[in-house]
């Protein structure tokens, strides 16, 4: 999973290439740890070459939500692949992350 | 293999091609020196035996030249005495007694008009008395040399010969000079023949002798060679001229009259140089020396050389191989010291070295490997104990996980749980009472240890399902706060619970996030059940669930699974999916009702693992099937 961050005008744009499961998500919790603090908390997550998360994938976009909605921000993942958008259909998350 | 003695022995080998180098150099200037000290040699070899050539020349003509001007002044007195017998006489005895070089003195008239030749003849005998003879019929005249005078009206150099004509048996070696006497009308009147011994001329010869077996020779006319005195050799020589092309022209040069050296006669042993030069009076002198005569001093030289060469190379490989030993002795000492650490004797003494340099760096690098060996053992010993008890903790609680899910199923039911490590997040539960069949499956977010935790906490709060009066909705919001409330990580749950009534096949469920469920109607084909996903457990306190409810005909088949089914990859990390899924729910040995619900949990599962191909699994597998 490679992981780009790069900050655009009032939000960061981060993009999000490859898998995400057991055997990177703590490197990957590690790549997004920049994002859970300061004072620009808009972010907008381009999804479109993520091909797989794990529920452990899951719980990473969850804690990066709950952290952005602390700082009264607004985060959305676009451009998600249907198999990775059905995930978040299933288990709910849909519901409370912004997908476009 | 004893180590102190390794097959090529590092010291031996840099001691071998050292010693190669500087034998190779040794040699090389050996070899240098050799070459032009024999260069050397032979120029001055052959320069000093040319000086040696001109000062002898110088020293033969000497005599000869005073003779010469003894002759004339004798040739004077006798042209004007020529009609005075008697004072002719006497002027032949006066200059043989008077000078010391002529040894004998022929005055030859030869016949004019009426009177005959007539000859005065005045010599020292053996006895150094000086003899008179007076001729005149012996036809001395007719003699080669007076009629060479006569005829040429030039003086002459008779080639050596014996005297023998004094009547003397020691008659000496000599040669005389004839010189012709005019008389007014520029007529030859006399000749007066003076002659000079040559046992000095012999003797000189015979000291020339620069090297051992050189050879002079004073070379009068071909026959006559003075120096050569054994015909048979010189007779020899005369035919090898003859035969050999370098000899010839050799011989022509030496005739023109020029001195100089030839250089490079001959063949090996005997190859010789040759000085030669011409007397004033055609005579040629010559000295050979045979160039192993010469060369016998540099022969030694270079004897005196070649040991020097070889007491320096020895030197040179018993310094080598005794310093070459001493430096490279740690890493012997090293290199065994290493060995017996690799038996497992990782306390061997290391070698003491005293010097400051890399043998030194290589002992400490030794020393600190050593001591990071055993740290590293030490350490390895306690993780290892460690893991030891962990993997024993961790089968227990393996144990203990797997006995609070029930194993005790009805016929309608039957469920399986094998997690991806020791301990899994993966959960179900069942009840079967009177009429009513009770059902729950969920997944924890991860797995291992984290997820087996959450999952003990949200089998314990399934127990408010099993309240048979409590809407499920109401159950499902309790839940998910009793597991909100033990969750400080953020972690979820995704749960399917479902309430079923056998008798009118009514099943109410609500869905928290979980894996679609398959349904299997007896006649119609499997699809996945279209259920509100709400929200997983655990994340958001007093959430709303909504439950829903269908009817299914009897001899509907369920199967509920988790993502270990779905996600289950193989090595090219393509997934089993939904649509394989579908595949296995529509085969008919799964839709058979004489199918047992355990054999439908494990063709399932045997269906994953097949797919799987031996890829490990990255995820707890739950399989549940129920028959309404």
């Amino acid at each position: 999973m490679q992981v780009s961050i790069s900050s655009q005008d009032s939000k960061t744009l981060v993009t999000l290439d490859g898998r995400l499961d057991t055997s990177n998500v703590d490197q990957f919790q590690k790549d997004i740890a920049p994002l859970m603090q300061g004072d620009n908390p808009n972010i907008e997550i381009d999804c479109q070459r993520m091909t797989y998360t794990s529920s452990q994938g899951l719980r990473m976009f969850l804690m990066l939500q709950k952290s952005v909605m602390a700082r009264h921000g607004k985060m959305v993942m676009v451009g998600m692949i249907p198999q990775v958008k059905e995930v978040f259909d299933i288990t709910g998350f849909s519901n409370i992350i912004t997908i476009i | 293999m004893g180590s102190n003695s390794p097959r090529k022995s590092f010291a031996k080998r840099l001691t071998r091609r050292i010693v190669l180098i500087v034998s190779a150099i040794i040699v090389a200037m050996l070899f240098v020196v050799a070459v032009s000290s024999a260069n050397i040699i032979e120029d001055e070899a052959t320069r000093s035996v040319h000086n040696m050539l001109h000062a002898s020349i110088s020293d033969i003509e000497r005599p000869l030249y005073e003779l010469e001007a003894q002759t004339q002044t004798v040739a004077s007195h006798v042209q004007i005495q020529i009609s005075n017998v008697n004072v002719l006489d006497m002027i032949s005895h006066k200059s043989v007694e008077l000078s010391k070089i002529i040894n004998g003195l022929a005055i030859v008239i030869p016949p004019s008009g009426n009177s005959g030749e007539y000859v005065v003849y005045n010599f020292r005998d053996a006895h150094n008395d000086i003899r008179s003879i007076r001729r005149s019929d012996a036809g001395v005249v007719q003699s080669e040399w007076i009629q060479s005078v006569l005829s040429s009206r030039q003086p002459v150099w008779t080639v050596p010969y014996f005297a023998i004509h004094r009547g003397d048996p020691q008659a000496p070696r000599v040669t005389t000079y004839c010189s012709p006497v005019f008389g007014p009308d520029s007529s030859v009147i006399a000749v007066v023949c003076a002659d000079i011994t040559l046992d000095w001329l012999e003797k000189k010869i015979a000291s020339l002798r620069p090297f051992e077996n050189s050879l002079t020779a004073l070379s009068c006319s071909e026959d006559v060679v003075i120096g050569i005195d054994d015909t048979l050799l010189l007779s020899q020589i005369k035919k090898e001229f003859a035969e050999n092309k370098d000899l010839q022209s050799l011989g022509d040069d030496m005739r023109k009259g020029v001195d100089s050296v030839r250089r490079r006669m001959g063949k090996g042993r005997n190859s010789f140089f040759v000085a030669y030069g011409p007397l004033h009076n055609g005579w040629l002198l010559s000295i050979s020396c045979l160039y192993r005569d010469v060369m016998k001093r540099n022969t030694i030289m270079n004897l005196i050389l070649l040991i020097l060469g070889v007491l320096g190379i020895l030197t040179v490989l018993l310094v080598c191989t005794r310093s070459i030993r001493k430096l490279t002795r740690p890493i012997t000492e090293l290199s065994d010291a290493a060995l017996n650490m690799a038996k497992g004797n990782f306390n061997a003494p290391m070698p003491a070295i005293k010097s400051q340099d890399e043998m030194k760096n290589l002992r400490d690098s030794f020393v600190f490997m050593q001591n990071s060996i055993v740290d590293y053992i030490d350490e390895l010993k306690t993780t290892t104990r460690e893991n030891e008890r962990m993997e024993s903790e961790l089968n227990v609680a393996r144990n203990i996980q797997m006995g609070i899910l029930k194993s005790d199923f009805p016929e309608r039911l039957h469920a399986l749980m094998v997690p991806a490590k020791e301990v899994g997040g993966d959960l179900y539960d069942f009840s079967v009472n009177n009429s009513k069949l009770y059902f729950a499956i969920g997944d924890v977010s991860g797995k291992g240890v984290p997820a087996s935790l959450m999952m003990v906490v949200t089998r314990a709060v399934l127990r408010f399902i099993e309240d048979m009066n409590m809407s499920l909705d109401v159950s499902l919001e309790r839940i998910n706060d009793g597991v909100a409330e033990s969750n400080s990580n953020d972690m979820f749950v995704t749960l399917f619970v479902a309430r079923i009534d056998l008798v009118t096949g009514q099943m109410e469920f609500c869905n928290a996030g979980h894996n679609p469920i398959v349904v299997i109607p007896p006649d119609a084909d499997p699809y996945f059940l279209n259920a509100k996903p709400n929200i997983a457990v655990g994340l958001f306190p007093s959430f709303k669930y909504e439950a829903e409810s269908v009817v299914l005909k009897p001899g509907t088949r369920i199967v509920a699974y988790t993502d270990g089914v779905t996600e289950a990859e193989r090595a090219d990390k393509s997934q089993f999916g939904n649509d394989r899924l579908l595949a296995w729910a529509a085969d008919p040995k799964t839709r058979s009702f004489a199918t047992s619900n355990s054999d439908v949990v494990k063709s399932l599962y045997d269906s994953v693992n097949a797919f799987a191909n031996g890829n490990p699994p990255n995820d707890d597998v739950t399989i549940m099937s129920i028959t309404v």
